[in-house]
């Protein structure tokens, strides 16, 4: 996990070895981040329609037939990458 | 000796009017706890914590992926630990293991334990790396309201000088990255910040939404078991973020406490924090708690609250040897801990241990393995005068044998607490 911020490249001691097969041991760091990023989006997507529901401010179908300006389509680009790096970042580790 | 009769420091006893009438100051406006939801033992959401003037702020992803971490660890220490220790104990019914080197073996052939384990561990290094990264990119913010906090203030002693000691510096403890002694410049209190998310999330709320359980579990349990034993003058050794110290300095407003780090971050923060909490009567000074500073001496009451595993065997004994020194006759020395490891069971010494081994606790394994009482009575402390008892968090208590619970070992508010009277003919437990 590489940071812009020196202190955090410190290295600390050296990271135990938990299952046998260091690529499982990848796949399950992904499987957590991967759960961890649902969770989120569970969370605001039911805090979302519940804010909708209250205000009775969702038209059926509304989600499905909406197009991002060019500035929102650009920054949903810029989130999904941020969003795939946080899932995958145990790759750019040894 | 009469705890009536006790010493108190002359330079302190003259301030008492002037003292309680400054701590009664109200907190201020930016502080307030939101209210816990009724859970039982299911983790507090992040957004429960207690918030003040230098709370880290967290949007609502961030908390979210917080309190998912919690869930998890919520359900491998409910759901996924008794079935392993079924297991265990299974295979230990067949063959007794020998010695606790021996369980972690089978533990280690356990068809769930490894990943069990790689999850725990992988769970906190996120979660710590996620607190510090969004303190760090809040540093200029916090930093300013660290300066609005504290201005004005006498409160906050560093020393620039100052060498923490190696056992902090390289240790990383318990995955922090940068570990506790992260300093980014002047105002920086970013790993304060961290270090208090970490600390609700870890638990998680369980020590209560300012996460000082053991500073409120230290104060009942001393007002309880010595009701008239005032302390006036209280040394805080290894203060941190100071989360427990201000419980005890609202516990005992009439006294001053001195408290005491090695990380400039982190006094900056305490002190920032205690000021927008209201809490006037602590010192922060950055020092070594092996080698208290002579102006500290006479001091009634002299405590560590869960810090001695972030040490070492030899510090420990230059920690408890300081105390004897600074304590007045008559003073008083606490150290809270979890409980040693002693005759537990094998399944439950392993997974206490589980810290000690991957969790950057370098002194973990050796502490619950010592003699606590012992190394007073090596330190000075006269051993009829050495004493041990149990404690636990108020009122936040997470008895394990309540049904349905299982403790989480290591992260539940049971403790050990080890004392010693510095007289020879004072009140023992």
């Amino acid at each position: 996990m590489n940071s812009e911020m020196p202190i955090l490249n410190v290295e600390g001691p050296a990271r135990p070895r938990f299952l046998a097969d260091a690529s499982n041991e990848k796949l399950w760091d992904v499987v957590l981040a991967l759960s961890t990023e649902l969770a989120a989006t569970r969370s605001r997507l039911d805090a979302l329609e519940r804010v909708l529901a209250e205000r009775g401010a969702l038209p059926a179908g509304a989600v499905e037939s909406w197009q991002p300006t060019q500035d929102a389509g650009v920054a949903r680009v810029h989130d999904m990458q941020a969003y795939t790096q946080r899932v995958f970042e145990t790759l750019t580790r040894d | 000796m009469s705890l009536v009769a006790m010493s108190v420091s002359p330079r302190l006893a003259s301030q008492d009017a002037a003292q309680a009438e400054h701590n009664a100051a109200p907190a201020g406006p930016a502080a307030h706890s939101p209210q816990q939801l009724p859970l039982g033992t299911l983790p507090q959401p992040w957004r429960t914590i207690g918030r003040h003037a230098v709370s880290l702020q967290l949007d609502s992803d961030e908390q979210a992926r917080l309190d998912f971490i919690s869930h998890l660890n919520h359900f491998m220490a409910q759901s996924v630990v008794p079935a392993m220790r079924s297991r265990f104990e299974a295979g230990a019914a067949d063959a007794p293991p020998v010695d606790r080197d021996q369980a972690w073996s089978r533990l280690q052939q356990d068809a769930v334990f490894p990943l069990w384990s790689q999850l725990r561990r992988r769970s906190m290094e996120v979660r710590q790396r996620r607190n510090i990264d969004s303190a760090l990119r809040q540093r200029e913010a916090l930093a300013e309201s660290c300066r609005a906090a504290l201005r004005g203030s006498d409160r906050l002693e560093l020393d620039p000088s100052f060498e923490a000691p190696d056992y902090l510096r390289d240790t990383h403890a318990h995955l922090l990255p940068g570990g506790y002694l992260t300093d980014l410049g002047p105002d920086d209190i970013s790993v304060g910040a961290a270090y208090e998310a970490s600390s609700y999330s870890v638990v998680p709320g369980r020590s209560g939404p300012n996460s000082d359980g053991a500073g409120r579990a230290l104060a009942n349990w001393l007002k309880t078991r010595f009701p008239s034993f005032h302390p006036k003058c209280i040394l805080d050794l290894g203060c941190g973020a100071g989360l427990n110290t201000c419980a005890v300095a609202q516990a005992f407003p009439d006294a001053e406490i001195i408290a005491i780090d090695a990380g400039a971050g982190l006094l900056r923060y305490a002190a920032a924090r205690a000021a927008s909490l209201g809490v006037r009567n602590v010192r922060w000074v950055q020092a070594d708690i092996e080698r208290i500073p002579e102006r500290f001496a006479q001091a009634d009451l002299a405590y560590t609250a869960i810090v001695l595993h972030e040490t070492s065997h030899q510090a420990l004994r230059n920690v408890f040897r300081s105390c004897r020194e600074r304590l007045a006759s008559g003073g008083l020395t606490l150290h809270i801990e979890q409980p040693p490891y002693g005759d537990r069971p094998w399944f439950e010494q392993c997974m206490r241990d589980w810290d000690g081994r991957f969790n950057n606790e370098r002194f973990w394994s050796r502490l619950y393995e010592l003699d606590l009482r012992g190394e007073l009575a090596e330190a000075g402390f006269e051993a009829p005068r050495t004493f041990s008892d149990s404690i636990s968090a108020v009122p936040w208590n997470t008895d394990p044998r309540a049904p349905g619970r299982m403790e989480d070992y290591g992260r539940t508010g049971n403790w050990q607490v080890v004392g010693a009277w510095n007289v020879s003919q004072g009140v023992s437990a």
